[in-house]
């Protein structure tokens, strides 16, 4: 029988998953590896809807959504205001792309525990931690889709007299989004990312926090039930931001 | 010179010049020296006439369509449209540009509106017309289609009426047909004059194959590399409509060795 591309690519995928699994279990039971190195992944699901049964995680996995959402609301919002504000003048750009770069290659995670001492333990700073480690990738991106218009296309609009606005809003900005978008994209990503460090700086919950606190306790059934949905809120969130770019780029 | 022999043919009569160029030179900052583009450029352009601007790349063919167009300011000298000089874009003009610049993110009737759109801020009123021109060009049934979905050939049809929404009256045109393969490329001059004589439209045509200007012009221009001035000028009285057997018109073949010898000859003056 001959399988077509698109069929034995959906068998392909989930044959690596099989298979991945397949060696953990291999692994953790002929070996004999006790559960607090490598648990077995049925023991993990077990733990995982337990977890969810009895409702003891959900506050965590809720903390957890809070602070990245919001920390990637305030990033993409200040990333598009401001990557906007400075691309209004090239100038202003200029002078301050080899700040942009630099901070760019600083690992801004390890501000965490200076958020730690500035904001406390509660939200604030898991969140802005969050927000600042998407604001710098989207921001570059938000200037150079600003900048991507042709030379062509501007010449046409200056042709047909078209003022700065409407240069910005309708040539600009359209131009610009499939830029933003793949921002998004990253930041999504980063923004659960940020939050999870900032709980591991310090935290009441969230799963972050439980992967800290039951890593501490060797009860790694339970900090494998957290990074498992730490995955699957960073793979929702990705999708989340697929799925819209999908409907606003519509054109591509 | 033979050039003038050929120019002795007069000119089909009409109306005082649309467009006249005089002592044009444009002078630019490139990186580390002064470039002139276009030096003592003279030409006159009567209304209605089809006028090709023919020359080696780079010889400022469209330095000088954006001078006409406004979107570039003379070092010394003037262009005046209608005895107007020329200070800015205006809406007298419509430009199409060798890549058609359609808005992916709009339909095919969005981007022939645009125009209309920038100008007052809603093309309600020109709908009617947008839809007109899609036919006149022949893209009836694509109003809704998105440039991604056209052919090169088609896409450059869509900038065409877009250039001609608001009714210019001249139109300029930087080697538009000059990203399209031979056959399309042909198959769109035909078009174009097609489209042309349904007008009483001026046209500027800026391209690089000797054959198009002389197919489409009433007057061909050739242009002497960088700085670009005019060499010689050439009325091509070949009957129209013209079509596929104009190529075969003992004129054409006389004036396109002529202009082909001329412009070699400028090149080999250059270097």
């Amino acid at each position: 029988m001959k399988l077509t591309p698109r069929a034995a690519l959906w068998i392909a995928r989930p044959a690596v998953a099989l298979l991945v699994l397949a060696l953990w279990i291999a692994y953790v039971t002929l070996w004999s590896i006790p559960a607090y190195v490598l648990p077995h992944p049925l023991d993990v699901l077990e733990r995982l809807a337990g977890q969810l049964w009895s409702g003891d995680i959900l506050p965590h996995i809720w903390a957890t959504i809070r602070e990245a959402g919001l920390g990637f609301l305030l990033g993409s919002t200040m990333a598009v205001l401001i990557g906007t504000a400075i691309s209004r003048s090239r100038f202003v750009e200029d002078v301050l792309r080899p700040y942009i770069i630099t901070t760019q290659t600083t690992p801004l995670v390890a501000l965490a525990p200076l958020f730690l001492v500035w904001f406390g333990f509660g939200i604030l700073p898991k969140v802005l931690i969050a927000a600042i480690i998407c604001f710098f990738p989207l921001l570059v991106n938000v200037m150079v889709g600003l900048r991507s218009v042709n030379p062509t296309e501007r010449r046409l609009f200056q042709s047909l007299k078209a003022s700065a606005w409407q240069m910005f809003i309708r040539l600009e900005v359209p131009s610009a989004l499939p830029y933003v978008f793949a921002g998004l994209r990253i930041t999504v990503v980063l923004s659960v990312i940020g939050s999870v460090v900032g709980e591991f700086v310090g935290a009441h919950a969230g799963l972050g926090y439980l992967a800290v606190t039951s890593g501490g306790n060797l009860d790694t059934e339970l900090l494998f039930v957290a990074v498992l949905l730490l995955m699957t809120l960073g793979l929702t969130f990705y999708l989340l931001v697929l799925e819209t770019e999908r409907r606003v780029l519509f054109w591509r | 010179m033979k050039m003038d022999e050929m120019a002795t043919h007069s000119a089909p009569s009409r109306a005082g010049p649309a467009i006249e160029i005089s002592g044009l030179t444009l002078d630019y900052a490139a990186v580390d020296r002064m470039i002139t583009a276009l030096s003592g450029f003279e030409l006159s352009i009567a209304r209605g006439e089809f006028v090709s601007v023919i020359g080696p790349s780079g010889c400022g063919k469209s330095t000088l369509l954006s001078v006409i167009g406004g979107l570039l300011r003379p070092s010394v000298g003037e262009v005046r449209i209608d005895k107007a000089p020329v200070t800015g874009p205006s809406e007298k003009l419509g430009f199409v540009f060798q890549d058609p610049v359609l808005l992916p993110w709009r339909t095919v009737l969005e981007n022939v509106l645009l125009p209309a759109q920038l100008r007052s801020g809603s093309a309600r009123d020109y709908v009617e017309r947008g839809l007109q021109l899609l036919q006149t060009v022949g893209l009836q049934g694509f109003e809704r289609n998105y440039p991604k979905e056209l052919s090169g050939g088609m896409r450059q049809r869509v900038a065409i009426a877009r250039a001609l929404l608001l009714d210019p009256e001249v139109l300029l045109m930087d080697e538009p047909f000059g990203a399209l393969d031979a056959i399309t490329r042909e198959r769109m001059a035909y078009e174009l004059l097609r489209i042309w004589q349904g007008t009483d439209k001026t046209v500027v045509f800026v391209t690089h194959s000797i054959a198009e200007a002389i197919l489409l012009s009433d007057r061909v221009v050739a242009m002497s590399g960088r700085p670009g001035r005019v060499v010689a000028e050439c009325r091509i009285d070949l009957p129209r409509p013209r079509g596929l057997r104009s190529h075969e018109d003992a004129r054409f073949l006389a004036v396109s060795r002529e202009l082909h010898r001329l412009l070699m000859h400028s090149e080999e003056n250059r270097a």
